[in-house]
């Protein structure tokens, strides 16, 4: 099992980042080709261009905080975990922020911040009416295997299951077309594994809104010309 | 509450609409995915693309709208609703979509989802306010319409009244079937009628070349709202304003913003070759919501800048305010006054302060009413769906139940708006739920006001 996984995470790490890479840039391309034509804003807007007032929009969601503070709430520290944990894994790469007796409990702390929300979207696709109703099976299954993932993560901070630089080894011999077997542990391994999968969800599904955001609010704020 | 009333009314309207598209065929299907084929062509394209990749379906619109929140079905849910354009683009035209179908929502175009488009996207009052609250910028209502293109582009079908609006347009240069010697005609008749109200001599100017401004209502104006004309002749008349009106296009409306780019570029030709020939500076849109739409902001995106300006009458008007150039006495409406925010003045043309500056200075009492400005609720005829009579139902009982609620709360005896559409909106709320209300156009209170 150990070592069917170890090649899995290998091969299929490198068809992630391929399509990681490339769909994103795919993805990115194919918004920005397209003219917008139509001057579609929505009032009340700025009188000139301000990036801030798109970037205030994106980053504090103050219309979502009108219209359901469960989800603002449960949005904005899911993103803010999200981020740190996004910049710890940086460790794969050798970038450590500190001693790692003070990053794994942070980074175990926002784990369990993160499972907090997940489990917030989840009960929210099911129990809210108009949030469930329009759902598809690839929406829940999605947010399950977040749960999964993140609770795999949480533990593997907490217990400090995989030395740093045994895994950032691996993940440094992957990058560099030399890959060395995984760390033999079957946890890390799984996390590996569905980590890569997020790969392909993020160019193909839900979290495209991390970049496609950036043009849509775009559009809408964009300054008056009368 | 869903009362059987509402349910009555809706599912009468879903029978005429499924009826106006009629019998669907599999070459129908076949024309209307070439065209979703054919995205890209659109005038339009990002943000139909945008809105296509980027909605979660987390809900947040639903609470927003207010059909869905009068009416909370699944088929009114804003993101259902631009779902239905979602699915089929994803199951025909991306590659997870063919591969992973239903599981990921995509879903096959055939002559049942064909009907159910259109039932759909002639549902929605294309309001805008869902796209307000969107936490993506999700503009639902630029889905819809793209919808509504689709289908008028493939098969030439859109609601009854609407098309043959738009049949008339393309004839005759208005909306309403007029000839020109009706619209002299009844230019005399509120030449009188202002001599009667207010005892001065004023001539409408028509067909002045190089006047300064050239006024185009909306036609329904003539017939439903003749004294919003009075006022607006009136105001320029005090001011001394240097204006005209024409006698070939006399009607600003443009049913193309609806659903139909083609239909929409032939009209507003129109309106913009027969400023030219007049050689006008400004050309002001009367009271009307969705032209101020098409000339101030579409026109000049997909069309090039214009010889001349665009102007709502509410700006002349808040500007003549400003200057003094116009005097009026607050006692001649003592009522109390509120006021309703056309979404396509205000969330779309930014007309927000104006009517307000004008109805501060020509009411004694103004109450605003809760939620305003660019986040008020649709009046529940936009998009086109006031124009259909056999939508009267719907729009009283679901998409309009919002409105009546928010007029009844400010105790107002007055609800006075700058949009034709919603005027006739507001006229069947008023009387199908017996309020005490009157409505009016800014305009009727300002020739109220006025003095010289
Ligand atoms: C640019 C800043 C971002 C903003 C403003 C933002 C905003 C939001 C909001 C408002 C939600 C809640 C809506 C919902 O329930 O679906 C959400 C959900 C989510 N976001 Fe983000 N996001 C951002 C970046 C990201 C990034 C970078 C990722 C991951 C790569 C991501 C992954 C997710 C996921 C997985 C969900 C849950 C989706 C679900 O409920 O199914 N987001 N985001
Ligand atoms: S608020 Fe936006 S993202 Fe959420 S369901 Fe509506 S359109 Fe989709
Ligand atoms: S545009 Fe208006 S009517 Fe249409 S879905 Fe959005 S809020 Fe509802």
């Amino acid at each position: 099992m150990i070592t069917v996984l170890s090649y899995l995470v290998i091969i299929f790490g490198y068809i992630a980042l391929f399509v990681f890479i490339f769909g994103l840039t795919y993805r990115i391309l194919g918004w920005a080709r397209l003219p917008t034509g139509f001057y579609w804003g929505l009032y009340p807007r700025p009188t000139k261009w301000t990036f801030s007032s798109v970037i205030w929009k994106i980053f504090a969601l103050p219309t979502l905080f009108t219209t359901d503070k469960q989800l603002w709430i449960a949005a904005i520290f899911f993103h803010i975990v999200l981020f740190m944990s996004v910049a710890l894994h940086f460790e794969l790469l050798g970038v450590h922020f500190g001693p790692e007796a003070t990053i794994d409990p942070i980074g175990a702390c926002a784990g369990i911040i993160a499972l907090i929300a997940v489990v917030y979207y989840i009960q929210r696709r099911l129990g809210i009416t108009r949030s469930k109703e329009i759902s598809a099976l690839a929406t829940h299954f999605w947010l399950w295997l977040l749960l999964v993932q993140v609770g795999i993560g949480t533990y593997l901070r907490a217990f400090d299951v995989v030395a740093p630089e045994v895994y950032s080894a691996f993940a440094i011999s992957v990058l560099t077309f030399k890959p060395t077997l995984p760390p033999p542990d079957l946890w890390f391994l799984f996390h590996a594994f569905i980590g890569e999968m997020y790969l392909f969800y993020i160019v193909f599904g839900k979290p495209v809104h991390s970049i496609g955001q950036f043009f849509s609010q775009y559009i809408l704020a964009k300054p008056e010309r009368r | 509450m869903v009362t059987e009333a509402k349910v009555k009314a809706v599912e009468g309207y879903e029978k005429t609409l499924e009826r106006w598209l009629g019998n669907v065929t599999k070459e129908d299907v076949k024309k209307v995915l070439e065209m979703v084929g054919k995205i890209d062509k659109l005038p339009y394209p990002r943000l139909v693309k945008l809105y296509l990749d980027l909605c979660s379906y987390c809900g947040a619109c639903a609470e927003e709208c207010h059909i869905y929140k009068t009416y909370p079905k699944k088929e009114f849910n804003p993101a259902y609703r631009t779902s239905l354009l979602r699915s089929v683009y994803l199951r025909h035209f991306t590659l997870i979509g063919k591969t992973f179908r239903g599981l990921i929502g995509a879903k096959e175009l055939d002559e049942k989802m064909l009907q159910e488009w259109f039932i759909r996207f002639y549902q929605c009052t294309m309001c805008r306010r869902c796209g307000v609250f969107c936490p993506f910028g999700v503009d639902n209502m630029a889905l819809v319409r793209t919808g509504r293109v689709f289908i008028s582009a493939a098969l030439g079908k859109t609601t009854l009244d609407m098309g043959r609006g738009v049949d008339s347009h393309l004839s005759l240069g208005n909306a309403s079937f007029m000839k020109e010697a009706v619209f002299k005609h009844t230019v005399k008749f509120w030449e009188e009628e202002i001599k009667e109200k207010k005892g001065w001599e004023v001539k409408v100017p028509i067909d002045k070349i190089g006047a300064e401004m050239y006024l185009i209502p909306p036609n329904t104006d003539f017939f439903h709202s003749l004294e919003t004309m009075e006022g607006i002749t009136a105001m320029f008349h005090a001011a001394k304003a240097d204006w005209t009106m024409s006698s070939k296009i006399f009607d600003v409306v443009n049913y193309g913003v609806f659903y139909d780019d083609d239909v929409w570029e032939k009209i507003i030709n129109m309106h913009i070759e027969e400023a030219k020939r007049l050689k006008c500076k400004i050309l002001v849109v009367g009271e009307c919501g969705h032209a101020l739409k098409s000339l101030m902001m579409l026109g000049p995106s997909l069309l090039g800048a214009f010889p001349f300006k665009v102007k709502s009458v509410l700006e002349v008007t808040a500007d003549y305010i400003k200057q003094g150039k116009i005097k009026l006495n607050k006692e001649a409406n003592p009522e109390p006054v509120t006021y309703h925010d056309p979404c396509n003045a205000a969330r779309m043309c930014g007309i927000i302060e104006e009517p307000r500056i004008i109805l501060k200075v020509v009411c004694k009492d103004f109450r605003e009413m809760v939620p305003n400005r660019d986040r008020n609720y649709c009046c529940g005829g936009g998009g086109g769906v006031v124009l259909e009579t056999a939508s009267h139902d719907y729009r009283v009982e679901v998409a309009g139940k919002m409105k009546v609620d928010q007029i009844k709360q400010t105790g107002a005896k007055i609800v006075a708006t700058i949009c034709a559409n919603c005027k006739v909106e507001l006229d069947h709320l008023i009387t199908y739920h017996k309020l005490d209300v009157r409505w009016a156009g800014v305009h009727d209170l300002v020739l109220n006001a006025l003095m010289l």
